[in-house]
């Protein structure tokens, strides 16, 4: 790819300002425009004057309105498209971050890349993205065509690695969206409660088995679902019981599920809970044998007494989602 | 574009449908380069989804026309005659010698200009294709057709030109959501299970004839977008990169007894390595602020 192409980084201020994902994207974008000894703009949607001290490089940020949860990108859209030019976008790959982008890509007629784990770019070479592909049984190497506009969304999986440190110098301006585009009226919102959301519909599953079948220990583990806005499940043990529905049960002789995140409490992992399970994008285990199989799964392990360590995660996430509580209490016509 | 709803007559549901490589296979990388046409493929199962969403709405309102509508090569149609087993009143194949090698965007340009030449009143389309990662044809159909998208849809219905529509959104939020056709839908997986074809309507659909659309027949303008040179081109692929837990596998170089041993001690010491609770909440909240669940 030529010198001097300019480079975009849109990104989706949560509600407590940048994510980590938001400053990885920033620090891609900063880095690719010292390759390309492009001009580097930011677009902080929703976000502060504080989170602009926060970005790396020489910019100029542009700060727009936040998006409601649920509520239409196209303005979102139409605005990164008059930053691309015949440059690179990068966002976050968020549900809302993949929408902006195809709309972008499709209204400057650039290349899309989404979802990609890492970007790079070199003065005279396409740009090249990595990804995983064919549900996850490969990685391919994609290279966008040069000379047009490329938008590419970033996932997480590259987090971790490097980071850019706030330096140099910025300009901040604020810009306002085009309200005369087409969408959608959102005209309620609603929180189902953790007994009330499906387990095979929840992005979060928090289940406890034989080591937490009492009710005081479900009243946590339904505490912990709630503030994650996830559902509780069960191992078979428990639904034997009668402490659970039979149609919270995971397993050989209850439900297959492929919740994004999946937090097992009390539950050894038999064979018969791991098939119900195992698809699960990542797992946090909370067991107090060491050597309890399913740790072998899991992405994080908690090796304790549950009643000791649910209060203490629970401590945490409360405090690091009252924000968005807060903020969906403001909806009026949300159904907390 | 304006369909038939907003006159009065039968409303017109395209639903966008591709194919993907078939979950229960395990292909060779090579066979994945090649893409060898050994690798059985299926519908892809974030567009059944979105051709059971269409049904129901005919269920609801009898009249509607409800057309499958793919971008697929000839050796792709047999799979999908499936949506005329399920009930698809029509199954359009679009294909020419420009769509071999399309991205996404090139993709969504033709099956948009294909939407509109059908009269479409709402175009439905699954959440991903099983073999990509980007999902984003529906977003950018709406935007070449210059309509509204409503992303994460997991129920819909629809009176005369106004949709409703339930979206699931991140961390359990749900949004009900109103919209004037047409618009473009895009279908949760999962949502919407699809219905068991009967018998008689799977021979009708393995002797029924598909028409073929092509881009200049539907009305697509040469040197459209995806007409030259793709603007993605997958450059190689190499095997899935290793992703942490699953099973445990002991240290190969030590001997065979300590290997023994070695499993039957079970995974690492607690925690991932870290010796103090406070620690290991601190790497589940770091998990969990990775995965966006927090704010």
């Amino acid at each position: 790819m030529a010198a001097g192409i300019p480079v975009t980084a849109m990104l989706l201020c949560g509600r407590g300002g940048l994510t980590a994902l938001d400053t990885f994207v920033a620090g891609r974008a900063a880095a690719l425009a010292g390759r390309l000894r492009g001009e580097l703009r930011f677009v902080l949607v929703g976000g502060r004057e504080e989170d602009a001290q926060r970005l790396p490089g020489t910019a100029t940020i542009t700060l727009v309105d936040g998006l409601d949860e649920g509520c239409d990108t196209g303005a979102h859209a139409r605005l990164l498209a008059t930053f691309i030019d015949r440059g690179v976008a990068l966002l976050p790959a968020t549900r809302e971050g993949n929408e902006i982008a195809a709309r972008a890509a499709a209204r400057v007629g650039g290349g899309l890349a989404a979802n990609a784990r890492s970007v790079e770019a070199a003065a005279g070479s396409p740009l090249t993205i990595e990804r995983t592909v064919y549900a996850d049984r490969a990685t391919a190497t994609v290279a966008l065509r040069e000379g047009i506009p490329a938008v590419v969304t970033l996932n997480s999986e590259g987090l971790g690695g490097r980071r850019t440190a706030a330096t140099g110098s910025a300009r901040t301006r604020f810009a306002a969206l085009d309200q005369t585009v087409a969408g959608f009226r959102v005209v309620g919102r609603r929180l189902p409660g953790p007994w009330e959301m499906d387990i095979g519909e929840a992005e979060v599953v928090v289940a406890g088995g034989k080591g937490v079948a009492t009710k005081e220990a479900f009243g946590l583990l339904a505490e912990l679902a709630g503030l994650l806005g996830g559902a509780v499940g069960a191992s078979r043990p428990v639904v034997d019981v009668g402490l659970v529905p039979p149609s919270r049960q995971v397993g050989l002789s209850g439900r297959t599920i492929t919740p994004r995140l999946y937090i097992a409490c009390g539950i050894s992992g038999s064979p018969h809970h791991l098939v119900g399970m195992r698809g699960s994008g990542s797992v946090i285990s909370i067991n107090s044998d060491p050597h309890a199989p399913i740790h072998a799964l899991s992405d994080v392990r908690l090796v304790g007494d549950a009643a000791v360590l649910l209060p203490r995660l629970i401590e945490q996430v409360r405090s690091r989602t009252e924000t968005r509580r807060a903020a969906l209490r403001e909806l009026s016509e949300v159904r907390v | 574009m304006s369909g038939a709803a907003s006159t009065g007559g039968s409303p017109v549901v395209v639903v966008c449908m591709t194919t993907a490589l078939d979950p229960e296979e395990r292909p060779a990388l090579e066979e994945l380069r090649r893409k060898a046409r050994s690798v059985r493929r299926v519908v892809n199962p974030a567009d059944r989804a979105a051709l059971e969403a269409a049904l129901r709405l005919r269920d609801s309102q009898p009249g509607t026309v409800v057309i499958a509508l793919s971008l697929a090569a000839a050796a792709d149609e047999e799979p999908l005659r499936w949506a005329l087993a399920q009930g698809a009143d029509e199954f359009r194949r679009l294909w020419g010698e420009s769509c071999a090698e399309l991205d996404s965007i090139g993709v969504a340009s033709r099956l948009a200009t294909a939407a509109r030449a059908l009269g479409a009143d709402l175009i439905l389309c699954g959440s991903r294709a099983l073999d990509g990662s980007g999902g984003g044809v529906g977003p950018a159909m709406a935007e070449f057709l210059d309509l509204p998208v409503l992303n994460d849809v997991a129920a819909l219905s629809v009176r005369g030109s106004l949709m409703r529509a339930e979206r699931r959104l991140r961390r359990g939020l749900r949004a009900e959501v109103e919209c004037r056709l047409p618009a473009v839908v895009v279908v949760e997986e999962g949502a919407f299970g699809p219905r068991y074809a009967r018998l008689r309507d799977r021979f009708r659909a393995l002797r029924a004839d598909v028409p073929v659309l092509t881009p200049a027949s539907a009305g697509q303008e040469d040197g459209g977008p995806g007409k030259a040179e793709p603007r993605v081109a997958v450059r190689s692929l190499s095997g899935p990169k290793p992703v942490g837990g699953g099973i445990f596998v002991p240290d190969q170089t030590l001997s065979p007894e300590a290997q023994l041993t070695q499993l039957m001690g079970g995974p690492p010491g607690p925690a991932g390595g870290r010796s103090s609770i406070g620690g290991a909440i601190d790497e589940a909240v770091g998990l969990l602020e990775e995965l966006r669940f927090l704010d």
